[in-house]
């Protein structure tokens, strides 16, 4: 079996706060692909070898996931906050050589993407979230039925606790099929679940998103602040987006003009179980040469 | 702890249910909550058996009290089978008609009573909750956060037992510290009694399926009871520094429950008996006894 990612390079980059592991490869328009929780880059490994024919792929470890470096620890959370992880990305992108390029991201990573495209308009053209509604519109639709689906949230939010539960058995909390995920996917995955501090900057991903990233979501509401670049909306079918939002390209719309979007027949880890679909997706919405 | 109080297991022809009974007088039940046992009437107990015959049970599941095996419906853990247990204990006491205290899931057992075994309750008090139906009703992004560990211990089994077993003494701790006022606050024989529990297995299995009921057996039947109300007079206290206080009006969530509602809050955290033992002894005296 050919090793996943052939052909890309493997670095560690320094950036101003953070030090980011990243798999970059291929030509082309370049395009940032953030994985989710409790993931880390090689999640795209089906993916960016398909994008990385037609553009240039960048899949970082978010900072406080896998390989990169954890956020300083602040009462308030803002160093694992969307807006410090999205500025870390501008920066990675910058070292790396692109000014302008296009964003996706699935489920925690989404939210940094979306943070990416509110924050630096002048630097994402293309904006795609997967399995993802802004922060603050999540939240507000938390009823019996959110919070029951989503009580995970909740549970991450408390201090310490779920630190304790999660590390007396990561692979009982956190699961993963080595097959359907890939072995080397796999493999990585578990190197970050079984590492303490990485379980804590994950869970301080969360506790950022239930304080400060709410916060700047509603300040760019309040100020009808609005996505500058078009945004792709796609979902996982037996996710359940649809299930807690009924229509999720409507929660999106006062956010974005020029929206589309749809399901995809899949689980929630869309890029390891629909990847050809995902991709196809992607490409036909980002910029080609 | 108890002093003068004997200790009974009483088989109800479902369970056993450990009771501690002392003093003379009209019977009064004393219920606990989660994750606790009957130890937390320890500091009350003694005081109200000078008036009334007191009988402190641990919840089945809880404390010393048997462990029936849990059902996929979680009836088994409903509260409606929790007060039933208690009926049955009143009643092979000897007691037709009695009066009932409840703290936290205690509490609710204590609702379920008032409404199933209406005849048989005199005056009912519930300490430091609102009623089931009405937080899942009324959920937020807030309430959510600041009653986690109703969405984490309903999960399906076994992830919460698994996290919990892992280190149940942490999490002894934590709850304890952080919902009252400090760990301090408890006596060390009541953790004791808390800490032999909770470090079976079957205990901490007992406990989830108390909360996977709540989210589900516990509110078809309140549901269906939307419209039912506790007749016997209630009274209502609960902590200032808890999560409710300032979060909901309790008084008025009773209000919707019961149509003789009395009570107010306490300067203390969740854990009323064990903060302020000698405030929840008054009120108890002039509720239960009129003076």
């Amino acid at each position: 079996m050919p090793p996943i990612f052939a052909g890309f390079a493997l670095e560690t980059i320094e950036v101003p706060g953070a030090r980011l592991r990243v798999r970059h490869g291929g030509a082309g328009p370049p395009v940032l692909l953030l994985h989710g929780h409790p993931r880390t880059h090689t999640t795209w490994h089906r993916v960016a070898p398909i994008l990385a024919r037609s553009h240039t792929v960048v899949c970082p470890d978010l900072p406080g996931f896998g390989g990169s470096s954890q956020p300083p620890d602040r009462p308030d959370h803002a160093g694992s906050s969307k807006r410090a992880k999205a500025a870390a990305c501008l920066a990675l992108m910058a070292r790396l050589g692109h000014r302008r390029f296009a964003v996706a991201g699935h489920d925690r990573g989404s939210y940094t993407a979306f943070r990416l495209a509110m924050d630096h308009p002048g630097a994402v053209t293309h904006l795609a979230v997967l399995d993802g509604v802004p922060i603050i519109e999540a939240l507000e639709r938390c009823t019996e039925r959110f919070a029951r689906a989503w009580w995970h949230w909740f549970f991450y939010a408390q201090p310490v606790r779920p630190e304790r539960a999660i590390l007396a058995d990561p692979d009982a909390w956190y699961g993963g099929d080595p097959v359907a995920m890939g072995l080397e996917n796999h493999a990585d995955f578990r190197a970050a679940i079984h590492d303490p501090a990485v379980v804590h900057g994950m869970l301080e991903d969360y506790r950022a998103g239930l304080g400060v990233d709410r916060a700047h979501d509603a300040a760019d509401r309040a100020a009808g602040r609005q996505l500058a670049c078009p945004l792709l909306c796609l979902w996982s079918a037996r996710d359940d987006l649809e299930f807690l939002y009924g229509d999720v390209l409507a929660v999106w719309r006062r956010w974005a003009t020029d929206l589309r979007g749809h399901a995809i027949d899949c689980g929630h880890h869309m890029a390891e179980e629909a990847p050809t679909d995902l991709a196809a997706a992607l490409l036909d919405f980002f910029p080609r040469d | 702890m108890f002093e003068g109080f004997s200790d009974l297991s009483v088989d109800t022809g479902e369970t056993e249910i450990f009771i501690r009974r002392g003093g003379e007088g009209p019977p009064l039940l004393l219920l606990h909550g989660f994750p606790q046992t009957h130890a937390i009437w320890h500091l009350v107990a003694p005081d109200l058996a000078r008036h009334f015959t007191v009988i402190a049970a641990d919840l089945r599941g809880y404390g010393r009290s048997g462990k029936p095996a849990s059902t996929p419906d979680h009836a088994a853990h409903c509260k409606r089978t929790m007060a039933r247990d208690m009926a049955t204990v009143m009643t092979r006491l000897g007691f037709d008609r009695f009066a009932v205290a409840g703290h936290d899931r205690g509490g609710r057992v204590t609702h379920r009573l008032c409404l199933d075994h209406a005849e048989r309750v005199t005056r009912a008090a519930v300490l430091d909750i609102i009623p089931t139906l009405t937080w899942f009703e009324q959920v937020t992004a807030k309430r959510a956060l600041d009653y986690y560990h109703w969405l984490f211990l309903a999960q399906p089994f076994d992830l919460p037992e698994r996290l919990i077993g892992g280190d149940p003494d942490y999490y002894m701790h934590q709850k304890l510290g952080s919902w009252g006022s400090g760990f301090d606050r408890f006596a060390p024989e009541a953790m004791a009694s808390y800490l032999d529990a909770w470090r079976r297995p079957e205990v901490v299995h007992a406990a989830c399926e108390d909360y996977r009921a709540a989210a589900s057996i516990d509110l078809e039947h309140d549901r269906a009871d939307r419209d039912a109300r506790i007749r016997c007079p209630l009274l209502a206290l609960w902590g200032e520094k808890g999560r409710m206080h300032g979060e909901f009006d309790v008084l008025a969530t009773w209000a919707e429950k019961a149509t003789d509602v009395t009570g107010r809050s306490l300067p203390c955290g969740h854990y009323l008996p064990e903060e302020q033992p000698k405030m929840v002894l008054d009120e108890f005296m002039r509720f239960f006894a009129g003076g």
